[in-house]
């Protein structure tokens, strides 16, 4: 039997490690920034963006920003695209995390609630019919839809999950139904669109991409990820007392059920919010959140931030290949994410610890 | 009697009996007349390679691509159509022939069989690997199906003329020819005279933005023909990178619509949306507002030409100064189908 004094010290060896291991992907993300920040289709490199950002927040410096084409590359193109993919990742993986947690089961994801499928949904009623509820605002009608049956989705899992009781196989399961009906309904219309263009539109948008990222997207989503994040943390102590099992919660005074709501409603909004711009870019959400227990153990008060840069990570990877392995031409993220983060995940199941989940 | 009076008389029982058979032939008005009587076949190798023998006596012919119905009616092929795509509503009096499919990409088998057409005219749709089955099903039906690209000027005028000898109006089919090679010719003089560094650059958009054509497209061919130059000539994909487009800088950009009704609407709503892209904000086509919006169906058949000249004009417009693309729309459909044109094909 260890003494307390042990075992605080023993507790403050192993949060020390774990601020390590944040700091260190907190390294690599920042490597992955500069780099994305550099290469892109277009002529400005690094040094090219820092004048851009430097002449425009500090204007008395005299700093040549260079022409408009390199100003307008960086300003309208690369650094709202880099943004939105950090603020993706960040969201997708931290609500990603939250749900296996909450439902205590390691293949889960954000997407688990039927947010995919109903997002697909809306977004192909816009693309192939072009109705929606923001005909008026074209460039905004995939968006709208998208985020209305992202949130009609949740509410239809919410509804059958409630009559069951708020558990979570009775929320997986209505997910899965849901998953399947609006699949179903998205591959109707696929097969019954006129246009055959349309169709590759869908396509595009189900694989995800990052290609229509503008400022306006960003300053829609930051909100959205802020507040869900910063509320998905608050509740990190929760997660930690239900991932021990529905009866040690209760015994620890966390209101299971309580939690397990609001926190389908932090990572519907979350999700639905990046997907609506994004499309479906499904694999970050489910396997960062391993990688960060792999990595620090499963505190969810560590695995949140941990998971949220990982997820940052492998979407700023992914979409600075996506921009480059074509020449001209741009591939949806979706591929490159599993591309790059499948063999990496077959490694860590392979080599890393057994008991994440235990 | 002898032997040498025998052959002279047989011999001319013979003479007589061939004559008196040849004058009678000779004065039957039918058989001159008739084609069935004597068939002309034609072969023809269509857009896949495929070689067709086809004869001049078909009577009942179906046709999945718009483009090919028009030519069908155009030379006036109308009466034999048992069959048509849902797509294909002109000219207006096409409506009435029964819909035997939504388009080439979705023939219906049933209702093709069902029609019997003696040949089935469909677009490059329905000799994809997916549609294999359906193809061979209607094959296996006795129908011969000819795939062909209405929309590919080059082979245009060799599927006029094997549409005219089916529909034994060959006359028809050479002064088609003449008439839309006319104004093909006129393009194509006035960008031969161009120097390259004279052709201004050009940003391509299908229906949906950042899906462009690269050099194997179709789209490509029809924008060198009228004088540009693609900026995605070489690109490896379809869908560009948006730092792409802004880095070429083209000074034109041009986005297709499949519009059904050809209202303003249809080309307003894609034109604001590229004009308010943020990430084309620097681009010259932008601030020179050289964003041109066009109807796809502009390219089909028999009126390509109006489709090259409207692209021709849009990119060189002193060079093409005397040519009203939409008076030869006009004047093309008044000539072919004896109707005036509505709604919208090309904006602004």
């Amino acid at each position: 039997m260890r003494s307390s004094t042990e075992l605080k010290e023993l507790y403050q060896k192993s949060k020390k490690r774990k601020f390590l291991a944040l700091f260190f992907i907190f390294l690599i993300f920042l490597i992955v920034l500069v780099i994305s920040l550099h290469f892109g289709a277009g002529e400005p490199r690094l040094d090219d963006v820092i004048n851009v950002v430097l002449s425009r927040l500090f204007p008395f410096l005299n700093i040549n920003p260079g022409s408009e084409i390199i100003q307008g590359i960086v300003l309208n193109i690369r650094l709202p695209r880099i943004a939105l993919a950090i603020i993706a990742g960040l969201g997708l993986a931290a609500a990603g995390a939250t749900m296996q947690g909450v439902l205590r089961n390691p293949l889960v994801s954000s997407y688990t609630l039927g947010i995919s499928a109903g997002a697909s949904f809306g977004a192909s009623i816009a693309i192939i019919f072009q109705l929606g509820l923001l005909v008026e605002y074209p460039r905004y009608i995939t968006v709208g839809n998208a985020f209305l049956f992202s949130m009609l989705s949740m509410l239809i899992v919410y509804g059958i999950a409630c009559f069951r009781g708020i558990s979570s196989e009775a929320m997986i399961l209505a997910g899965v139904a849901v998953n399947y009906l609006f699949s179903a309904l998205v591959s109707f219309m696929q097969y019954v669109s006129p246009e055959s263009e349309a169709v590759r539109s869908v396509v595009f948008w189900l694989l995800g991409s990052f290609i229509n990222s503008t400022w306006t997207s960003v300053l829609f989503v930051i909100p959205f990820v802020g507040i869900t994040i910063i509320l998905m943390m608050r509740q990190s102590w929760d997660l930690n007392a239900i991932s021990l099992g529905e009866e040690t919660a209760i015994s620890l005074g966390v209101n299971s059920k309580r939690i397990t709501t609001t926190s389908m409603v932090l990572v519907t909004l979350a999700t639905a919010s990046i997907v609506s711009f994004t499309g479906i870019l499904g694999f970050v959400s489910l396997v960062s959140p391993h990688f960060a227990r792999m990595l620090v153990g499963n505190d969810h008060r560590f695995v949140l931030p941990c998971s949220a840069l990982m997820g940052s990570c492998l979407l700023l990877c992914s979409d600075t290949l996506a921009r480059l392995l074509l020449h001209n031409s741009d591939i949806p993220v979706g591929i490159i994410t599993s591309l790059l983060g499948v063999p990496f995940f077959i490694y860590l199941i392979l080599t890393k610890r057994r008991r994440n989940w235990k | 009697m002898n032997k040498m009076t025998v052959i002279i008389a047989v011999a001319l029982i013979a003479i007589i009996s061939i004559s008196a058979f040849a004058l009678y032939s000779f004065s039957d008005p039918e058989s001159s007349t008739t084609p069935s009587s004597t068939p002309e076949e034609i072969t023809y190798v269509d857009a896949k390679g495929n070689t067709i023998v086809v004869s001049n006596n078909v009577t009942r012919i179906a046709s999945l691509n718009m483009g090919i119905t028009e030519l069908i009616c155009a030379l006036d092929g109308e009466e034999m159509l048992v069959g048509r795509s849902a797509g294909c509503l002109y000219p207006p009096s096409v409506e009435s022939v029964p819909i035997v499919g939504d388009s080439s990409y979705y023939p219906n088998v049933e209702l093709i069989v069902e029609q019997n057409p003696e040949i089935l005219f469909a677009d490059t749709m329905l000799a994809s690997s997916k549609k294999a089955e359906l193809l061979q099903m209607i094959k296996d039906a006795g129908i011969k199906v000819i795939i062909e690209q209405p929309g590919n000027f080059t082979r245009l005028p060799g599927f006029i003329e094997c549409i005219g000898t089916i529909l034994n109006n060959e006359e028809g089919a050479t002064e088609t020819i003449e008439y839309i090679t006319s104004y093909v010719d006129i393009v194509h003089e006035r960008v031969e005279s161009l120097a390259e560094e004279d052709k201004p650059l050009v940003y391509f958009e299908m229906t949906k933005a950042w899906r462009s054509a690269t050099n194997t497209s179709v789209r490509h061919q029809y924008l060198v023909e009228a004088g540009g130059i693609n900026i995605n000539a070489d690109g490896e994909g379809s869908t560009v990178t948006p730092e792409f487009v802004a880095t070429a800088n083209p000074s034109i950009i041009i986005r297709m619509v499949s519009s059904d009704n050809n209202t303003l609407n249809d080309f307003e709503i894609p034109y604001n949306e590229i004009m308010a892209t943020p990430q084309l904000s620097t681009v010259d086509a932008i601030t020179n507002s050289e964003v041109y919006i066009y109807d796809s169906n502009i390219f089909t058949g028999l009126r390509y030409p109006v489709g090259l000249l409207y692209w021709a004009k849009w990119f060189n417009p002193e060079l093409f100064a005397d040519i009203d693309p939409a008076a030869t729309h006009e004047e093309l459909n008044q000539h072919f189908y004896g109707l005036s044109l509505d709604g919208v094909y090309a904006y602004p």
